[in-house]
Parts: structure tokens; C-alpha cells; sequence
């Protein structure tokens, strides 16, 4: 079966909001989203829309691990899979889990973001970067 | 205008290695235009639900598959929702016939899901999620399910023996339906709890499915309706909604606001309240989906759903049997054929023809389907 991620394209646009956090934010509603949008669904036309790099760091909403993998990630697996807040009135990002007991997992936990490898397409593909959330270790530094 | 159903048809859900995609779209079709007594020169456009027949068999354009198959030359076009695909062919039969262009139409919903291996089955359905932002990392189906199971328990004090009554009460309902269901036999809560982790705190036995299978059903003008058939069931309400593809950008993770709004436009429609409904079929793609179902629709409050179930509310003979055929978890889950066929055991029930698992007295039953983790969801309403 041909998987469609090798479009080495698909993956470079969006490297700066996979990489950085970077999303957008609606000015007139206070309101950040990630993945970004271009149209505010609450304020439409009259909203103002602005890039924004969102705070590293959040806490788990909810959480799973992952025992039966798609293809690709069967190696990694079992893994856990985050919904974040990030702190500052961020918005809610999806991400792994990593450096971290499945044991400790828990709604609230403190995490940052940590940028690693996330998925290799075969032994020709590309390799895929992107961002995991890990637990805090430093916060009080 | 109302739209009469006047013949329902589905083939046996499972594994089934002898037959191909077009085998199965090919017997749903005959076997619901033999049961509405029609010849296929009567029909006049046929609508297909399918999801990813490109991916699960290579082939795409199955508008002109089933057309071929079942040898007629009439407007045949696939309908896409992911696992709504079913429901959505069902209203564009709905709009064809109430817009005047057609006097009857043949809806259906085929998926071949076995001819490749589990893995690439799960990386398909993701294409029904967020690519870009969930399949990247790794997300499953089971997964994004499990997210929404665990912030309804810590939320909501929902606990996994509730979410597995779902799957017991479904599959029970499921040794009745012999004649479709792909797992028609018994299971207990223990066996859901200890069954192998998927996605924790989701089991094996939490999920529905990998299935082929198909469903179809013919729809007509009300006034044509007693011609060919002398106990049609009138579809009376529709409605359709849509949210986020992913779900990490939902205000709620514990509900489906589409399912909310979706079942509000089909009741105002029908002109019914959640009362009135005496039986449904719901979207139990996981047993947290069957959960959220109650509450979205209205059955019980939001957050008791779990207790709902476990109380038996939603058994055959309960204040409102919910999943009579099995739903997806017992009777299978072909993901385009899953709205049609809801929509059919709808039917048989109203119709007074579910045998056993028959619900005395239905007079209006109610399908809720949802493709993705909730972007798009379909309820429609029927009445015999």
C-alpha cells in the first residue's frame, strides 16, 4: 500500500508550526488555536487573526496508551498520547508522552514540550520531527 | 413531503473472504429491490456511502461500480462522510426525492476492511481524524475514543464495568440477529475488563469490529409508496451536523456537540421530542460512543450515561432499547454500510419484522451515526 507521507512538501510547510508551536490567535476574542485557522469560528469576518507561538509548557487534560499502533509506529509502541492545555491561555495541543512512567500519567501533570523524532518512513522515507511533551523536571529554576 | 422506505437489504457482516467489495455492494442492492418488489428499471438514482475504498481495495469510483454491477445506466453517485458515510447517502436520497428530481432512489453503504492487514485498516480509519494534526503522531481511533472515555470518567465518576455493559447488552441483542451480526454469542463485563488493552482504558471488547459488509435500502415519494409496498415506514425528520475534525480542538471532550445539534434539527423536523422514540440505534464504535450517545440525544442527563446503561434502561424491554441488532460492537461495523444498516433495523423494527429481539409496539425508531470522532454526525428519524 502507498503511504502518502513521503510528500516531503506536506510535511515542510507546516515545519515552523510543528516545530515552534506556532498557531494563530484571534486579537478581538482572546482566543489561540492550534491547529492554526485562518477564520475565527466565533467572531468570523470581524475577528483578527495574528500568528502566535504558543507557551512550551501545559498540563495533561486527558490521556491514553497506546498498545495497538497504526502502521509505522510499531516499534515505539506501547506509547502514551496527551491532550495538553498550554499555560498563558494557550489552546489544547495533542502530542506523545515521553520520559515519563505510564504509572505517572495523570490528569494535571505538568509538562513541557521536547522536540523528537516522531515517525520513519521506511528505510527510504523521510524522517519526521516534531514535538512530545515530557514531565517538568525544572520548572522551579 | 415525507419519504416512504419500501425495502431493506444486508448482507452477513464479518470476514468474509470469498466475497469482494463489489460482491457485497452488488447483494445489499438485489437483496432490498427484491424485498420492496421493484424491478431496478423503477429506480430512478442510486447513492452509495463508502469510505475508503481506495485505500482498502484500490478502487475508487463506486458510484459506477454498483451501477455496473447491478446493470443499470441511472445517476449512481458515492457519498463520503467517513463512518457516516451510510447516513449521509441516506439524506442525499432524502433530497432527491423531496426536491422532485427522483420518485425512488436506492441508498446503500458497502466497505471491504479485510484484504489487508489490521495495521493498515487502523492507519485508514485515521484518514476519518485530523491527519495533519493527530494521525502524525501516532493517534488511533481507539485512541482518540479512549481520551474522551477517560476525561468522561474523571469528570463524571463513569466507571469501565459501565462502559462495558454496552458491549454485553450488545452482543446479547447480537444472538438474535443471527442472520447478519459477525459476533452473535455472549460476553460477560469480566471478559470486557481482561480482554487485551488497545487503548487503555479501552480493551479489545470496548471496540467495534473490522468488517465487510453491506446494507441497502430503497426510498420513495409517500404517495407512490403504497403501490409497491403495503407497509412502508416514512422517514420524518434528518438532521446533520458538523465539528472539528480533531478533537483536541473541541470545547467538550466528553460529549459530541454535533450529536446535540444534529438530533435537535431531526426532532423539530419529526416533531417529536426524545420521548417519543421508542427505539434507536446508536454509533458504539467504542462503548464510551454508546455512553455519550444517551446523553447527546437526550435519553438520560448528561453524565449518568454509564448508569443509564447499567441499569438496563437500554435493553429490549427497557425505557429505551438501544443497539436491537447488535450495533456496531456485536453486529459489526462496515463503515460505509453502518448508517443504511441501523437504518434497516429501524425499519424491521417499525415494519414489526425483528423476530426476537422485536421491540412490542415501535411505532418510531431513531439512527444516530457519527463519522470520525464526532466532525460529522447524521440522526434520522423514522415512523411507521
Amino acid at each position: 500500500m502507498i503511504m502518502h507521507r513521503t510528500s516531503v512538501p506536506m510535511l515542510w510547510r507546516r515545519f515552523r508550526n510543528k516545530y515552534h508551536l506556532i498557531g494563530t490567535y484571534c486579537e478581538k476574542c482572546k482566543t489561540g488555536f492550534y491547529p492554526p485557522r485562518e477564520v475565527c469560528p466565533e467572531c468570523r469576518r470581524g475577528g483578527k487573526i495574528v500568528e502566535k507561538k504558543f507557551s512550551n509548557y501545559g498540563e495533561i487534560v486527558t490521556y491514553t496508551v497506546i498498545s495497538a499502533p497504526p502502521a509505522g509506529f510499531e516499534k515505539g509502541a506501547p506509547y502514551a498520547l496527551a491532550i495538553v492545555k498550554m499555560d498563558e491561555n494557550g489552546p489544547n495541543v495533542l502530542g506523545q508522552v515521553v520520559d515519563c512512567d505510564f504509572e505517572k500519567l495523570g490528569m494535571g501533570l505538568r509538562v513541557e514540550t521536547t522536540f523528537r523524532k516522531i515517525y520513519e518512513d521506511g528505510k527510504e522515507g523521510i524522517v519526521q520531527y516534531g514535538l512530545k511533551f515530557m514531565p517538568i523536571t525544572h520548572e522551579n529554576l | 413531503m415525507r419519504v416512504a422506505v419500501i425495502g431493506v437489504g444486508l448482507t452477513k457482516f464479518g470476514e468474509v473472504w470469498t466475497k469482494s467489495l463489489r460482491d457485497i455492494a452488488l447483494e445489499a442492492g438485489v437483496k432490498a429491490i427484491s424485498d420492496a418488489n421493484i424491478s431496478a428499471a423503477d429506480i430512478d438514482a442510486m447513492f452509495i456511502g463508502n469510505m475508503s475504498a481506495g485505500r482498502f481495495s484500490g478502487q475508487e469510483h463506486l458510484g459506477a461500480l454498483v451501477a455496473d454491477q447491478v446493470g443499470v445506466s441511472i445517476p449512481s453517485t458515492r457519498v463520503e462522510g467517513a463512518c457516516a458515510s451510510g447516513s449521509l447517502a441516506l439524506r442525499e436520497g432524502l433530497s432527491s426525492i423531496m426536491s422532485g428530481l427522483s420518485d425512488v432512489v436506492l441508498v446503500g453503504g458497502a466497505e471491504k476492511m479485510t484484504d489487508i492487514s489490521t495495521e493498515f485498516a487502523t492507519t485508514g480509519l485515521m484518514g476519518a481524524a485530523d491527519e495533519e494534526w493527530e494521525g502524525f503522531h501516532g493517534m488511533t481511533f481507539p485512541g482518540l475514543y479512549a481520551l474522551m472515555a477517560r476525561k468522561h470518567m474523571n469528570d463524571f465518576g463513569t466507571t469501565h464495568e459501565q462502559l462495558a455493559c454496552a458491549a454485553v447488552k450488545n452482543h446479547h441483542n447480537a444472538t438474535m440477529n443471527k442472520d447478519v451480526a459477525q459476533y452473535p454469542f455472549e460476553i460477560t463485563v469480566d471478559k470486557v475488563l481482561n480482554s487485551t488493552m488497545i487503548a487503555d482504558p479501552l480493551t479489545l471488547l470496548d471496540c467495534s469490529p473490522i468488517t465487510d459488509g453491506g446494507a441497502a435500502i430503497i426510498l420513495c415519494r409517500e404517495d407512490l409508496a403504497k403501490k409497491y409496498c403495503d407497509t412502508p415506514v416514512y422517514v420524518t425528520g434528518s438532521g446533520q451536523a458538523s465539528d472539528t475534525l480533531a478533537l483536541h480542538d473541541r470545547k467538550s471532550l466528553t460529549g459530541l456537540q454535533a450529536a446535540v445539534d444534529a438530533s435537535r434539527t431531526a426532532y423539530k423536523m419529526a416533531g417529536i421530542g426524545v420521548k417519543d422514540v421508542d427505539v434507536c440505534e446508536v454509533h458504539d464504535c467504542f462503548t464510551i460512543a454508546e455512553v455519550m450517545a444517551t446523553e447527546d440525544l437526550g435519553f438520560c442527563k448528561k453524565g449518568v450515561g454509564g448508569k443509564f446503561i447499567e441499569d438496563g434502561n437500554t435493553q429490549i424491554g427497557g425505557k429505551i432499547p438501544v443497539n436491537t441488532s447488535g450495533g456496531l460492537k456485536a453486529c459489526g461495523h462496515p463503515v460505509g454500510a453502518t448508517g443504511i444498516k441501523q437504518a434497516s433495523e429501524i425499519i424491521m423494527q417499525l415494519r414489526g419484522d425483528a423476530g426476537k429481539r422485536q421491540v412490542q409496539g415501535a411505532e418510531i425508531g431513531m439512527t444516530h451515526n457519527v463519522g470520525g470522532s464526532g466532525a460529522t454526525c447524521v440522526v434520522n428519524i423514522f415512523r411507521r
